[in-house]
């Protein structure tokens, strides 16, 4: 059990000595104030945020509490399990690849492998039916989250050019920004400059000097890894040893099954399951902070006789409308080397196609990167559905430093058909395994087509020849997406569920649209107004 | 096999090993120690010599200690029981397609080439293989028909993985790997740490 006189350093090892294995002997065992269904990008800034306003907090965690110092490794086969591994049953007609491509499993969630990018929405990405005609709006305005954006990226210190040349923030970022670029982000810049697109380097949650104890970065690479020196920011390094200074408690290993109610149809807490035995964490208010597949899993699969269609699902949105963002990738052959392998993978980015063109035939827009890769990722890649095999997957790898790569982060436009539902076939806990089904719609399919040949074009422009195109998504969004009406949507624009007034959904399962950016700072940014209006809410005891 | 022309003859990513942080140095070190692999736990010896070969195809390499650790990374996978991630509709968990598409494979060999694959001359071994990576090749597993590429992805897909992470692949295409504590300080376009993969005279 974490004692909140331990101190948690962010070199210690967090695990050991830490925790007892004894879960009956636990900090809030009778009841906590707020429990945290998940120790991700949300669950992380819930928890510290909560316990700094004095609550009593209980973060529970599938995964392990990982040390980077000795659960982490340079090294890509062995560090996919910082994904959520457990099997998901996937259909429609674009079947999303799942796992470290986009989840997280462990405290830290999917923040200790994500690539650190760290963009704000714009405006218009929070009302594109009333601009383009598409989507949904969301319940709140760029405004209402600009000074979530404001603190997290302050709290973190975030590195990031001057001057930023899209949306609402033009900067300066907190800590300047990352230098040397790797030899890919130049190659990109200069193919950029070539075809006059603005680019820049990249705002990123990762160290440009030391910062609160941390170190800045030595340009490893393996991001998506678990950053080893601590100098990328993730909730396990930064927002959970905090959290538990100020007096949360983090159970990892345990597996939430169920969710709570009582006879008035409020929660009550939730069940957990650690090494085979089942055990109960009541609390006055529960937050799902579980992802885009596991919230809307744990909602459907905690259907009772007062909600027989799962909690929070009177309006029938829990689990519709999830969104990924299109990811296709781009590997371009030069005639010098590049070594994709050297650096932060994600130097350098526009967003310069990141806004409605209507002459571009569809409606929204992204951002495009400078992606490096190690032999894995561009491997499999590059193979993936047996494109290339045998001896020319072999010569294409034997050039494997001649590669440069250019990455789409594209917006996907919610469709309800696009759902997470339960399969028939269940899990060593006996819940259904999710279902998650995608298809990709029209508008989505012409805007992939546009990047791909936009960055076809930038590999050209920096001297390269485009060889290899991969289909491919990132990051995950909606879900349980929030709205002002009851019948449309799952939550209030602060994540409470508009049936069970104490329980709230924290995150990325909020998204209305996917926006065109990574969506990280976004989801922590709700994170932290969720956790203001919780603590607003409980102050006038109206929780 | 045909000839790979590495532009990396003299590089040997190993010898970098003792600059590597212990964690990464025992994970990776212990991909070229075929003396202590362990034998099979999952599959027979027939089933790993099947996919032995058939790796081998998917690769386009036959160096043994390279390939038998791709096999040998496999079989802790399908012993192992960790989720597959995704798995799509209606194709069977990983265990039971990855069995039932070697007995079916060997039914196909027997039907077209009368004997059970490992028993066929290379160059059938070579046409039943070109075979299996047409489309419109159906197989059954458990009471599900389902095309043969399914199998093969999921072959593939760990295939590439593991060989992708052995040093000698690593050593052959210039990747200088694992980097911590030191961290690559010349990261900029034409610029190498004196550590890394230099093509020849340079």
């Amino acid at each position: 059990m974490a004692n909140s006189k331990d101190k948690v350093t962010h070199h210690a090892d967090h695990y050991r000595d830490h925790r007892s294995g004894n879960l009956n002997h636990r900090k809030y065992q009778k009841e906590a104030d707020v429990c945290i269904v998940g120790a991700g990008a949300a669950g992380g800034v819930l928890a510290y945020e909560l316990s700094k306003a004095g609550l009593k907090v209980v973060v529970i965690e599938a995964g392990p509490f990982w040390n980077p110092q000795t659960d982490f490794a340079s090294d890509e086969l062995s560090m996919t399990h910082l994904g959520w591994q457990d099997t998901r049953i996937v259909s429609g007609n674009d079947p999303l690849q799942l796992g470290h491509n986009n989840s997280g499993r462990g405290v830290g969630g999917g923040t200790t492998h994500f690539t650190g990018v760290f963009l704000r929405f714009h405006e218009s990405d929070f009302r594109t039916q009333t601009e383009d005609g598409v989507g949904e709006d969301w319940p709140i305005a760029y405004q209402d989250l600009a000074p979530y954006y404001d603190k997290i990226e302050k709290d973190i210190a975030v590195s990031g050019p001057k001057h930023f040349p899209w949306g609402s923030y033009r900067g300066p970022y907190p800590y300047p920004e990352r230098e040397p670029l790797s030899a890919n982000a130049e190659m990109f810049r200069v193919g950029c400059e070539k075809l006059g697109i603005r680019s820049v380097v990249a705002p990123l949650a990762i160290n440009s000097a030391p910062f609160d104890g941390r170190p800045p970065c030595i340009n490893r690479g393996f991001c998506n890894q678990g950053c080893m020196p601590n100098a990328k920011f993730s909730t396990l390094i930064h927002h959970i040893p905090k959290a538990i200074q100020l007096g949360a408690e983090v159970i990892s290993d345990s597996m939430v099954t169920q969710i709570l109610t009582n006879e008035d149809g409020r929660v009550t807490g939730v069940t957990f399951v650690h090494e085979g035995h089942a055990y109960e964490q009541k609390a006055r208010i529960v937050i799902l902070a579980s992802y885009v597949v596991e919230t809307p899993r744990l909602l459907l699969h905690s259907a009772n006789a007062r909600f027989p269609d799962g909690l929070a699902n009177s309006s029938g949105w829990v689990g519709k409308a999830i969104m990924p963002h299109s990811s296709n990738d781009v590997y371009g052959k030069f005639p010098e080397e590049i070594r994709l392998y050297k650096g932060t993978p994600v130097l350098a980015t526009t967003q310069d196609f990141y806004e409605t063109n209507l002459n571009r035939g569809f409606a929204r827009g992204y951002t495009l990167h400078a992606h490096g890769s190690r032999p894995v990722e561009m491997a499999k890649g590059i193979s993936k559905n047996a494109k290339l095999w045998g001896s020319e997957l072999r010569q294409a790898m034997v050039d494997y430093n001649f590669y440069g790569r250019v990455t789409l982060v594209g917006e996907v436009l919610p469709d309800p058909a696009n759902c997470v539902k339960l399969a028939e076939e269940k899990d060593e806990y006996g819940m259904p395994l999710a279902h998650v089904s995608f298809s990709y719609g029209s508008n989505d399919k012409r805007l992939i087509a546009h990047a791909v040949a936009k960055m076809n074009e930038i590999i050209e422009a920096a001297g390269g020849t485009p060889a290899f195109v991969t289909d491919d998504t990132a990051h995950l969004m909606g879900g349980c997406r929030m709205g002002n009406n009851p019948d449309t949507s799952v939550t209030n624009s602060f994540g409470q569920t508009h049936d069970i007034p104490n329980l709230f959904i924290g995150g990325a399962s909020l998204f209305v649209t996917s926006g065109g950016g990574n969506p990280t700072n976004t989801v922590m940014a709700l994170a932290a107004r969720t956790a203001d209006y919780i603590v607003e809410q409980m102050k006038q005891q109206a929780l | 096999m045909p000839e790979y022309q590495t532009h990396y003859p003299d590089f040997d990513v190993l010898r970098q090993e003792e600059h590597w942080d212990p964690h990464t140095r025992e994970i990776v070190t212990k991909r070229v120690k075929t003396e202590l692999f362990l034998p099979y736990r999952f599959l027979t010896q027939q089933e790993g010599e099947t996919l032995f070969r058939l790796c081998s195809f998917l690769l386009g390499d036959d160096r043994h200690p390279v390939i038998s650790y791709v096999v040998h990374h496999f079989d802790s996978v399908l012993q192992a029981g960790i989720g597959e991630s995704q798995r799509k509709i209606g194709v069977p968990r990983m265990t039971v397609l990855l069995r039932d598409g070697l007995a079916w494979f060997d039914r196909f060999c027997g039907e077209r080439y009368g004997g059970e694959f490992l028993n066929l001359k290379e160059t059938d071994q070579q046409l039943a293989f070109g075979q299996l990576m047409q489309d419109n090749v159906f197989m059954q597993s458990g009471n599900q028909i389902i095309p043969v590429k399914e199998w093969i992805d999921k072959i593939l897909e760990q295939a590439v993985a593991a060989y992708y992470s052995h040093p000698a692949v690593w050593s052959e295409i210039g990747y200088a790997g694992p980097a911590y504590p030191r961290g690559y300080v010349r990261s900029e376009m034409g610029l190498t740490d004196p550590w890394e993969a230099r093509r020849n005279g340079q």
